[in-house]
């Protein structure tokens, strides 16, 4: 086992995890690790401990043979690992772009969003701060709209520009 | 005195004399790395057929676009290279517009181009009217780095590019063919017993 033993730290300590050079000494000016494998205090040891690494580095699964590059593209191109066209995609009946089935539609949700940030800021800038949040509803009003008797005790939003088509009054 | 040395020495200049590098041909070497050689698949758009006689059936457009050093891995770029092989440019935007890959968004950019290159120097009437007759995907140059583990170990990781190249060509897409069944399997086996013959003999 000694012999086995230093034969593996000549092959596995200049190599280290990962490390790239040659037998003969490190490629790059980098520091080997300090510290060695307990070989040194092998006649210290006479209890045989649990196998460290460096022992237990003799049972681990290893590739017996190079795997060859018609195995290697029999596992890659495998149907299973190809990517599968999609058939759930259709065309969004509001803007035309398309959508998939069950999501919304992109452009719509974006187009969307960014008017909703802007009603925000202008939420922001009437209250003024945090915690400032009215008990009453809210109504947004668009150019031109005034506020009905429905909306009497409502905080009214005012937005400058004409009412989109998709956001619909009431 | 210096003056006049240094006057002469611009006008002793060799380079001047030559303007063709046909003496000095080491200053006048352009390596890949200064001056961008244009690939071969940028070269395939130029070529120019002769005219077509009248008899003859119209020779369907081809369009060459690729783009080069995009920061992706081949291998990766290559299954969405096989999944738009053979479609329509509409199904391919489509199918690449809802794939989750960073290089379904690449793709995309690069069809769109390839679409409006067709429309506008190639003579295409139509930009639905395109199928996609090649998708191939190329390895790009390497650049190596050190990436560091624990304990002062160290390894040399590749920083992966890729280039991916698209040919499309007017018209709808060609329909997929059957796939091989046992029977044509056979037949082709004993075909193949039937063209065997005897050499050497009389």
């Amino acid at each position: 086992l000694p012999r086995l033993r230093a034969l593996l730290q000549r092959c596995l300590l200049p190599s280290g995890l990962g490390v790239h050079s040659p037998p003969c000494g490190p490629a790059l000016a980098v520091q080997v690790p300090a510290f060695l494998p307990p070989a040194a205090h092998d006649g210290g040891e006479s209890s045989a401990e649990a196998p460290s690494l460096w022992e237990s580095i003799l049972w681990m699964a290893v590739p017996k043979k190079r795997r060859t590059i018609e195995v290697n593209r029999c596992r890659r191109r495998n149907p299973n690992k190809l990517i599968k066209e999609k058939r759930n995609i259709d065309v969004c009946p509001e803007c035309g772009n398309l959508k998939q089935k069950h999501v919304l539609c992109g452009y719509c949700y974006a187009k969307v969003k960014a008017e909703s940030r802007l009603i925000k800021m202008e939420i922001r800038k009437k209250e003024g701060g945090p915690f400032n949040a009215p008990t009453v509803e809210t109504v947004v009003l668009y150019d031109g709209e005034k506020p009905t008797e429905k909306d009497e005790g409502k905080r009214i939003i005012e937005r400058a520009r004409k009412r989109p088509s998709w956001f619909v009054q009431n | 005195g210096g003056a006049l040395a240094r006057g002469l020495l611009s006008w002793a200049r060799p380079e001047r004399w030559l303007p063709s590098c046909s003496l000095f041909p080491l200053s006048c070497i352009h390596t890949s790395t200064s001056l961008q050689k244009t690939g071969k698949w940028e070269r395939k758009n130029r070529i120019v057929y002769p005219p077509q006689l009248p008899g003859e059936p119209r020779r369907p457009a081809e369009i060459y676009h690729c783009r080069r050093d995009i920061k992706y891995s081949r291998d990766k770029m290559w299954y969405l290279a096989k999944l738009i092989k053979g479609m329509s440019i509409d199904q391919a935007l489509a199918q690449l517009e809802f794939s989750d890959k960073k290089g379904a968004k690449v793709i995309k950019e690069v069809l769109l181009e390839a679409q409006e290159l067709a429309v506008r120097k190639h003579n295409v009437e139509f930009k639905s009217n395109l199928h996609i007759a090649e998708s191939l995907t190329g390895r790009g140059r390497y650049v190596k780095r050190i990436r560091y583990h624990a304990k002062g170990m160290f390894g040399i990781m590749n920083i992966v590019r890729c280039h991916y190249f698209v040919k499309l060509v007017e018209g709808p897409p060609p329909p997929p063919e059957p796939p091989r069944t046992g029977f044509d399997q056979a037949k082709e086996y004993v075909q193949q017993l039937r063209n065997r013959t005897l050499v050497h003999t009389l």
